[in-house]
């Protein structure tokens, strides 16, 4: 049975009732299980399990707390750990920097642990920095970010939980072949990989073809559509985040994601998870609403493309 | 053993690169708000009299629209409203003399749906309270007769006429509820039970719907926070809008600070056997910074969990 869950990326609760009403437009819509993401501090009380405890008790709290908002649990946490935060010192760090190692490896075994305590099963990680930062320039990086995200997956593995690594349109993964060099350079049976259909359409690849080449490392799926490619590379100039992906870069885009069947979409997402089922992926299927101004509006949306134009079930 | 399926009530404001529109605003938006109902499982769309020439012009015929509804994964068009909130020398249902108009565009409304299974022409039976008071026998009576004569029009054409009463109409207390019930014909004129306006007006709509059961042709399940024991309900200019002590009136369902009592209504509903539509109503769901597809999740999600944990414990 396919394993169906929704991304609350694009929601920002802060109250426990809004909390629970973000929840149950997840569970309305079909969806028992979420996504979370990480974050920091008190205006992100879902972004780390420290702060998840603080407002719910314990994971088993939160599980609770769940249940009473129709959502069976939680099935992956995504992790950057070149996100500023408070709880990190707000150091950014870089997995290509081996002096940063020990400290990934400490922070995403919080996010494993958590999964871990709540019956989650993948920690979903940003391997690298951006492009335009060039982690990757120095000799030995792609060693560097190997060693480190086996590291991870080590203890991932020890806890039950897949580790996914997951490449966006900003990557530096995404340049001349890094990501086949940093796949061959990591124990598969340690290190899976992420695929993020808009992600990879932004990055001008088609998920299908990707999926094909990697099926092997693909342990997690993300879905949702684009409309734009980055067709003149523009992630690799200073400041993608800024300029590209919050500012749509020469392109104008005011978002870059939208809803699984947009006019215009640059993703076959039927398409995809027809080739999914041919395949027999087994992993988690997440659905998001990223960039939605109405994540509501966009969750009403997909679950409708999915049951009536997939035949996608209610989970 | 009761039938029941939920219907949505076509309220829906989103926004756009214009600001906030309704979805009548473009055909990709009214496409995209039936999808997404159908998305949350509604199988049945309720919407109003007045919007069925533009949905006739953005879909070819309202025909061609339930085409598309059910193409989308929903049943069909289950009712339709009117209603006439505020009285003019053209059309006020207290003044027999504009009741040919009125009649006419009842006439209207259901020819553009004949042949489509529509059950329910649900109609506001009064305009605002402050335009009728002093609510005398009389004008109870002309008012009958003017739902009595819509009611045998459109039942010929297969739909019942059902009133669905204002907290701030001119027929709100249990006693004149009871007058005018009694004033119109049971073969023509049904009763629609808002939960939300009756708790309002301090009428309780798990026993009204007890006593009417018979006459019940349907429902809007939404929640309210207030009662009015201040007369807010006759103050004019629009006791619904611009109330002066209460801002939003009318919420969704499992907010868990309503004062309707759903479970009981569900209870009372599988008790009478009752088979129908039941409809979510969101009116003005966006008061105070509101947001209808979050609100409609979460009534959805109120009756999944709550409501049809009911009927299968039942």
């Amino acid at each position: 049975m396919n394993r169906w869950g929704y991304a609350v990326n694009a929601w920002a609760p802060v109250r426990r009732e809004h909390q629970e009403r973000m929840l149950k437009v997840v569970s309305a819509c079909g969806f028992g299980h979420i996504e979370l993401s990480c974050g920091s501090g008190r205006w992100e009380p879902l972004g780390r399990p420290e702060w998840i405890a603080r407002n719910h008790g314990s994971p088993a709290g939160f599980l609770g707390f769940l249940a009473e908002c129709g959502i069976d649990g939680v099935s992956s946490f995504y992790f950057d750990p070149g996100l500023l935060t408070e709880e990190e010192g707000f150091i950014p760090r870089s997995a290509a920097d081996p002096g940063d190692r020990d400290a990934i490896v400490a922070t995403a075994a919080l996010f494993t642990d958590f999964l871990a305590d709540i019956g989650g099963s993948v920690v979903v990680a940003r391997p690298t920095p951006s492009q335009w930062q060039q982690p990757l320039a120095r000799p030995g990086a792609i060693g560097a970010v190997a060693r480190c995200w086996e590291a991870v997956g080590a203890y991932a593995r020890d806890r039950g939980v897949t580790l996914a690594l997951h490449v966006d349109f900003l990557s530096a993964l995404r340049a001349d072949d890094n990501l086949d060099r940093l796949l061959d350079a990591t124990d598969p049976a340690l290190v899976g990989m992420a695929l993020d259909t808009a992600e990879l359409a932004v990055a001008a690849l088609d998920p299908v073809v990707f999926y094909r080449q990697y099926r092997e490392r693909v342990v997690h799926v993300q879905i949702k559509n684009t409309r734009q490619a980055d067709s003149r590379d523009e992630y690799a100039l200073p400041h993608a985040e800024l300029n590209l992906l919050r500012g749509g870069g020469s392109y104008g885009e005011q978002r870059w994601f939208h809803d699984l069947d947009t006019a215009g979409g640059l993703v076959d997402v039927a398409g995809f998870l027809a080739e999914l089922d041919a395949t027999g992926y087994d992993g988690w299927r997440i659905v998001e609403s990223d960039h939605s101004p109405h994540p509501a509006e966009t969750a009403m949306h997909n679950s409708w493309f999915l049951r009536h134009v997939v035949g996608v079930k209610r989970s | 053993m009761s039938d029941l399926k939920w219907s949505y009530m076509d309220h829906w404001v989103t926004d756009s690169p214009r600001g906030p529109v309704g979805p009548l605003h473009a055909r990709s938006y009214m496409d995209r708000y039936i999808q997404q109902l159908a998305g949350l499982g509604f199988a049945g769309f309720d919407t109003f009299v007045y919007r069925l020439p533009a949905i006739a012009e953005m879909y070819g015929s309202v025909a061609l629209f339930q085409g598309f509804i059910r193409d989308c994964g929903m049943e069909k068009i289950t009712g339709i409203f009117t209603a006439y909130p505020n009285a003019t020398r053209f059309r006020a249902p207290q003044v027999r003399e504009t009741h040919d108009q009125i009649v006419a565009d009842c006439r209207m409304g259901v020819e553009m749906c004949a042949g489509l299974g529509v059950e329910n022409f649900i109609v506001m039976p009064t305009t605002t309270y402050y335009d009728v008071e002093p609510v005398t026998a009389e004008k109870l009576k002309v008012t009958a007769d003017l739902w009595n004569r819509v009611g045998e029009m459109t039942l010929a054409a297969g739909m019942k006429t059902t009133c669905h009463f204002e907290f701030w109409g001119a027929i709100r207390t249990t006693e004149e509820l009871d007058t005018f019930l009694q004033l119109t014909d049971p073969r023509y004129v049904f009763y629609f039970c808002d939960t939300a306006q009756h708790t309002i007006a301090g009428v309780d709509p798990v026993a009204l719907f007890e006593k009417y059961h018979d006459r019940c042709t349907g429902f809007h399940f939404k929640d309210t926070r207030d009662v009015d024991t201040t007369e807010q309900y006759r103050t004019p200019p629009d006791p619904e809008l611009m109330a002066p002590d209460v801002e939003r009136w009318f919420w969704e369902m499992g907010t868990g600070q309503g004062l309707v009592d759903f479970p009981a209504l569900m209870r009372s509903i599988l008790a009478r056997d009752w088979s129908g539509w039941l409809t979510v109503e969101l009116d003005k769901a966006d008061v105070g910074g509101g947001n209808y597809a979050e609100s409609a999740c979460v009534a959805k999600w109120y009756i999944d969990h709550v409501l049809d944990q009911i009927k299968a414990d039942t």
